[in-house]
């Protein structure tokens, strides 16, 4: 049966090769509907030729058509790229977009063969552009299957019945691909050194790793696999040219990704490297994006000590951050623990935001600790002593009044989170007596022998003594509290307050004091790297290359 | 062949993602903020590159954060227990 479009379609097929260009052969292997005329007479003439279960056939063909691949002039053959063509075909053939589930299996062979022929030395970096594209597509199918879990429950049905069977999901086949992308990219061999050409851009699939590594991250976060992106940054570390060698969009993406993954992993710090990078390297106008980045970075932020000003909230991208954050930020500031707490219970104003965005605990958790500084500091304005420095007498306050003042607000805090004043009936009790006490009858309560006379806590236990010096000895150990405890005379004593002043020293800035003991490197964030000069020939570095810094000297200082 | 052609005409949303020159940036239309809470998801970038100067925001503010937000203010309701005591 005569497939003259099919023919013509492998003819130019055979001349974008011949030109090398990758952008061209993009454009004509369209995937996505509606298809143009032209491809809707070639998928009729496959359909009518080539029907299922005459690949092979269809496979012939696409050999024939192509026959310089199948022997290279450099002795190499390309068959990949033959396969790929017959999947390709097939894709056109086959697919039915009602059915998202067959559409994607369907994809995913196609994206996946389309990786295996990227792999050939000198041909493979034509195909790019295609793999790009194609990835994208099966990333933005997995992620909208992801989200409808009603459209693939027969198959997580399926997998569950089939004990011996693989237990790998959709998104696992999807990820498994681009990730094989990403390394044909990061691992192209066919360039040499670092990867970077004279002209100090990328050289071969090395330009597109960020592009590939970008849609790995996208899935793995929407599909809640953040834990798979660690072998991502840590390949790019080991094998990546530089980051700034890349454009604005991709920089900006990943860095937002890596963000997001060292603030899931609890390094506040290294996140709010990562994300402050990403939102002050956005174009101004992409406001989606922006504001996709300020909820994290102002939350990694303020668990370090650092809170938005009144001109970041102002800003379009933060539109109703505003009214979330900063009551926060006073409840830290006044050391209010009651308020700081009833923001995070169940009936907080904007828990459901915090929950959704898991922005809760690290919230919650990280800030009290700048909650209790600030008690401390209040408990010293309040009711400390200012000491004597002629006699060497230190400032101080006394232990008993900070537990005093948490006390008060660890029962307030307790008192916001309960509707009604606890009681010392039985929870259960809500349950069981209603319609007897609306028919006047005085409910017999049963009790349980074994807990009978056992009072009921009305609460959680007051804060102790104890408790007080845990956490004061806590704050000193974190560097947040400048000073010492006195166990016998229970007050606690600042030091260096000649010097600085009792509240500095006493209370040093919180932001201050973790800037300095944090370092600014960022695993999976690939800097510039200073060039080694070796025999008086300059030569990137590479693997293995040890660059000494003990001689280093702070920027702008003078050679010694 | 006019499959080229065709399939480029086709493609044109997937190729407004691709690569494209800077100098695109500026023509980029704000974007609402209404709808900025409804979709998590980060979305791809219209544009691929833009110079640094493409990133300052109109407002020329550069004063993002308060890293000296100490309260000295003692007259919260609950600082009345610890009051006189000094």
């Amino acid at each position: 049966m005569a497939t003259p479009t099919v023919e013509k379609f492998l003819l130019e097929v055979s001349r974008v090769l011949r030109e090398r260009n990758g952008p061209q052969l993009q454009d004509i292997l369209v995937i996505e509907p509606p298809l143009p005329p032209l491809y809707n007479l070639m998928v009729n003439e496959l359909r009518n030729a080539f029907p299922s279960g005459q690949d092979d056939a269809l496979e012939d063909k696409c050999t024939r058509a192509l026959p310089e691949y199948v022997e290279m002039e450099d002795g190499s053959s390309w068959t990949a790229f033959i396969k790929f063509m017959r999947q390709y075909f097939c894709f056109l053939r086959d697919v039915n977009v009602e059915n998202l589930v067959e559409t994607f299996q369907l994809l995913r062979n196609l994206v996946k063969q389309s990786v295996n022929a990227l792999g050939h030395g000198s041909m493979g970096v034509v195909l790019l552009p295609t793999v790009i594209a194609f990835s994208r597509a099966l990333t933005k199918l997995t992620i909208a299957l992801h989200k409808k879990p009603q459209l693939i429950a027969h198959l997580i049905r399926r997998q569950a019945a089939d004990e011996s069977g693989s237990r790998s999901t959709l998104v696992d086949t999807a990820a498994d691909v681009l990730r094989d992308a990403f390394s044909g990219c990061l691992n192209d061999r066919s360039v040499t050194g670092a990867g970077v050409g004279s002209d100090g851009r990328p050289m071969g699939k090395k330009i597109s790793i960020y592009v590939i590594a970008n849609l790995c991250l996208k899935l793995y976060f929407e599909c809640d696999k953040i834990r798979s992106a660690e072998q991502i940054f840590v390949n790019i570390q080991n094998g990546s040219p530089p980051l700034s060698l890349y454009p604005a969009s991709q920089r900006v993406t990943y860095l937002y990704y890596l963000g997001r993954y060292y603030f899931v992993n609890n390094h506040f710090y290294r996140a709010q490297l990562a994300l402050q990078s990403a939102y002050d390297g956005c174009h101004s106008k992409c406001v989606q994006q922006r504001s996709r980045i300020l909820p994290f970075l102002i939350t990694a932020c303020m668990t370090l000590g650092r809170f938005p000003s009144q001109a970041l909230l102002r800003r379009p991208e933060a539109a109703g951050l505003a009214e979330k954050f900063l009551p926060i930020c006073r409840a830290i500031s006044r050391g209010d623990l009651a308020t700081f707490r009833s923001f995070f219970g169940p009936e907080g104003p904007h828990t459901d935001y915090f929950l959704r965005r898991r922005l809760l605990l690290p919230l919650r958790d990280r800030c009290e600790v700048l909650v209790w500084r600030s008690m401390a500091r209040k408990t010293f304005l309040l009711a400390g002593s200012q000491g004597d420095p002629g006699a060497r007498k230190a400032p101080t306050f006394d232990l008993h009044d900070l537990l005093r003042l948490t006390q008060v607000l660890e029962r307030r805090s307790f008192g916001q989170t309960q509707k009604k004043p606890i009681g010392k009936t039985h929870t259960n009790s809500i349950f069981m007596f209603q319609n007897s006490q609306q028919n006047g009858i005085k409910p017999e309560l049963y009790v349980d022998p074994d807990v009978k006379g056992v009072a009921e806590p009305a609460g959680p236990p007051e804060p102790t003594m104890l408790d007080i010096e845990s956490m004061v000895s806590s704050l000193i150990y974190q560097g947040f509290l400048g000073g010492f405890i006195s166990h016998r005379q229970l007050r606690f004593a600042i030091r260096g307050a000649k010097e600085k002043g009792s509240l500095n020293a006493g209370f040093p800035n919180v932001w201050e004091v973790i800037k300095s003991r944090s370092s600014d490197a960022v695993p999976g964030w690939k800097r510039d790297e200073v060039s080694s000069v070796r025999n008086g020939v300059s030569r990137p570095p590479g693997p293995g290359m040890v660059i000494h810094l003990s001689g280093a000297r702070p920027a702008g200082t003078p050679p010694m | 062949m006019s499959g080229s052609a065709e399939g480029s005409a086709n493609t044109t949303k997937a190729v407004t993602e691709e690569p494209t020159a800077s100098g695109q940036a500026s023509a980029l239309p704000p974007k609402p903020t209404a709808s900025l809470e409804e979709d998590d998801e980060f979305e791809d970038f219209p544009v691929d590159d833009w110079t640094k100067e493409e990133t300052e925001v109109p407002d020329g503010e550069t004063h993002l954060w308060e890293e000296s937000w100490d309260d000295d203010d003692t007259s919260e309701d609950f600082s009345a227990q610890l009051k006189g005591r000094a």
